[in-house]
């Protein structure tokens, strides 16, 4: 970092929190050229409409967690943590994770914890975990190696690990100028890296065993087995699954919603059998600005999950009015990917839970507003969470559908009409008539 | 006790295959001395098929008692989709357990699939009298419906004695396409009163997309903000699918 670097970041955060930064041992670097709105505001003024500056935030938190050792070689207690990339697919990077201290660091890469956590500590989460990269073909993960073995070992832990990894340079934490990046932790070219002992899992030890078995199957007995999402996600991005000689790293970002995408199925097939629920219920919650409101009704399955993004928010920076998009499924479900991603994958999977867990089908429609104050976007565990704890909290319950909208609409900022004209199930609940009614 | 119905091909059955499997996963036929009938609701009530395939359709047709023939449509239809153009297939039952499927006229390939218990109550049929009747080839009516899938949902169907609209509207914008008496492909174009109705192009598609080639006209009934019914042949000799759909009135 150049003293021009301090001197820019000092203008933005307080002093204090700079006093142990200096040149040399310094590991962050200002990635982008700052834009001009940024800097003729420094975050005082908020030209770009947020409730906070995510830039400072990001600042403060690297400032606050990343470690200003000037060394190659860090040690710690993985959570266990592993990446991979998707830039240059399929030649990817991989690698295993860890933060430079050691203790229980499990809740540093298992969003199952992070429910409840301000923006502020699922930041310094994030940027606490320092990433040794390295570079393989996909389909390493089945021919193996030393290398490539141990980081599926590790991808194995059922407790954290102790590491060292040493870089082939020192880590560089990455502050993005552009204010809408999710947070990560510094990284650089990794050397080799060691464990101590690791304590694997058994129930992921046997699926990595087992070798003819399909990876979706796989999937889906780990989460019946009472494996967390987040661990399944890792094990199958670590190439840990599916038939032997098919299995591949898979880039984390595909890999959280391929494993949402087919637990949340299983669980569907399941709950097609089950009996409707009798009453009409409204769910709310508010969590880190975002409001979720989930209706459920009486009706066979089916889904819809629309976001609506308010001004000011990170996929609607420019324009005038909140930019809406979803996505439904009906009873057969969905054969395209959503448009609005992996978020549909995730929400769809805390509702198919909950349902089942009640024993009971529904027809689900969930609204989300993004309201300014959800300065960063912090990943679809975020909605998973979210919806998963919303839809054990109490509900309102109602007979008819024309109150339950009623109230829904009434804790929703978005209009009744705007939200219909996005809806394709509200329309269809409250406009498509039954053939039963012509008999 | 047993049902034994022989086809000289498989093209009905593979038909009935794509047309129910667009409504229910789990139908239940009935076979009795008369034939093969079908009757299924989809699980939000909005359409329903109706079908009837007369013993005179078939090489062979033997029922002596009623059976109801519960199965994943699914399993069935792999297995009919075994079966090459020139096999004959003979689908035959002597209890509640087991269908027997041979697929003859070639190798002689035998299957069993287990039948399940019925979970649906019987159905009715819709009892309406409807305005206005289209009689159009299967290729223009799917055409139609596609043009006006480029915008919209839904898909809004306005008649007078000579003429017909399909019209969409959508957050992109709208199509309106027309077609008279006097348009190739349009045998047919009668109303009663003028009408107009609503209908979802979800379920239009998906069994317009099963009938594929079979049929080369479709009939075509509905009535203001009433259903809307498709009909088609099924064999020579009276067999049918009629396909029903509710309405959509966005009353607002």
């Amino acid at each position: 970092m150049t003293n021009k670097d301090i001197h820019s970041l000092a203008k933005v955060i307080e002093k204090k929190s700079l006093s142990h930064v200096n040149e040399s041992t310094s590991n962050i670097v200002i990635d982008e050229p700052p834009p001009e709105m940024c800097f003729s505001c420094k975050g005082t003024e908020l030209l770009c409409g947020k409730s906070r500056c995510p830039i400072i935030l990001k600042a403060e938190s690297m400032t606050r967690v990343s470690p200003t050792s000037d060394s190659n070689n860090i040690a710690g207690s993985t959570p266990p943590g592993i990446f991979v990339g998707r830039h240059g697919y399929p030649k990817v990077s991989i690698g295993p994770m860890t933060p430079n201290f050691h203790g229980d660091t499990e809740i540093l890469d298992t969003p199952e914890q992070w429910y409840g956590k301000s923006i502020d500590e699922i930041v310094d989460y994030r940027h606490s975990l320092i990433r040794g990269s390295t570079n393989v073909d996909v389909k390493q993960a089945s021919t193996g190696g030393r290398l490539v073995e141990n980081i599926q070992e590790l991808a194995m832990a059922s407790q954290p690990v102790e590491l060292e990894l040493k870089l082939t340079k020192k880590p560089q934490n990455r502050l993005s100028f552009n204010e809408n990046s999710q947070p990560f932790g510094p990284s650089a070219p990794l050397d080799h890296f060691s464990t101590g002992n690791v304590t694997v899992d058994q129930r992921i030890e046997k699926a990595y065993y087992d070798r003819d078995q399909k990876s979706a199957n796989g999937i889906v007995e780990l989460y019946d087995k009472g494996v967390l999402v987040s661990r399944i996600q890792k094990t199958l991005s670590a190439g840990n699954l599916g038939i032997g000689n098919n299995r591949k790293f898979v880039p984390t970002r595909w890999g959280i919603t391929a494993v949402d995408d087919t637990i949340s199925k299983s669980l569907i097939e399941k709950i097609k059998d089950r009996p409707t629920i009798d009453d009409f219920r409204v769910y709310v919650l508010r969590n880190l600005d975002n409001l979720y409101v989930t209706i459920l009704l009486p009706t066979q399955w089916q889904f819809e999950w629309i976001e609506a993004w308010f001004t000011n928010t990170t996929w609607n920076l420019w324009g005038k009015e909140p930019y809406i998009i979803g996505d439904h499924e009906t009873y057969y479900g969905r054969k395209k990917y959503a448009r609005v991603g992996g978020c549909y994958y995730s929400t769809r999977l805390a509702v198919a839970e909950s349902l089942l867990s009640e024993n009971k089908q529904a027809g689900a429609i969930l609204l989300r507003e993004i309201h300014p104050g959800y300065i960063l976007p912090v990943g679809v565990w975020n909605v998973r969470e979210s919806i998963r704890h919303q839809l054990k909290t109490n509900y309102e319950s109602f007979d008819n559908l024309s109150d339950t909208l009623d109230h829904a609409f009434s804790q929703l900022n978005i209009s009744k009409n705007q939200w219909l004209n996005s809806s394709y199930l509200l329309n269809h609940v409250l406009f498509q008539k039954r053939l039963t009614e012509y008999l | 006790m047993s049902f034994v119905a022989k086809t000289k091909s498989p093209a009905e059955w593979k038909l009935i295959m794509n047309v129910v499997s667009t409504i229910v996963e789990e139908p239940s036929f009935e076979a009795n001395a008369e034939g093969i009938q079908f009757r299924g609701m989809d699980p939000s009530h909005v359409a329903m098929i109706d079908l009837n395939w007369p013993n005179a359709s078939f090489e062979k047709y033997e029922c002596d008692k009623e059976f109801k023939l519960t199965l994943r449509i699914e399993e069935l239809s792999k297995l009919i989709k075994r079966a090459k153009q020139n096999n004959s297939i003979s689908i035959s039952a002597e209890d509640d357990e087991y269908l027997i499927v041979k697929l003859e006229n070639g190798r002689k390939r035998e299957f069993q699939i287990r039948l399940i218990e019925s979970s649906q109550s019987p159905q009715q049929v819709p009892k309406l009298a409807l305005d206005s009747r289209i009689v159009i080839d299967k290729g223009v009516f799917e055409d139609t419906l596609n043009d006006v899938g480029a915008v919209a949902d839904h898909i809004t169907i306005e008649t007078n004695n000579d003429e017909i609209k399909f019209i969409g509207n959508g957050d992109a914008g709208k199509a309106e396409i027309t077609l008279n008496k006097s348009d190739e492909g349009v045998s047919e174009i009668s109303s009663k009163v003028e009408s107009k109705a609503t209908y979802s192009l979800q379920y239009l598609l998906s069994i317009l997309k099963a009938i594929g080639t079979t049929a080369e006209t479709i009939s075509i009934e509905y009535s203001n903000k009433m259903p809307f019914k498709i009909e088609f042949r099924l064999g020579e000799v009276g067999g049918y699918i009629n396909f029903y759909l509710a309405p959509r009135i966005d009353d607002r």
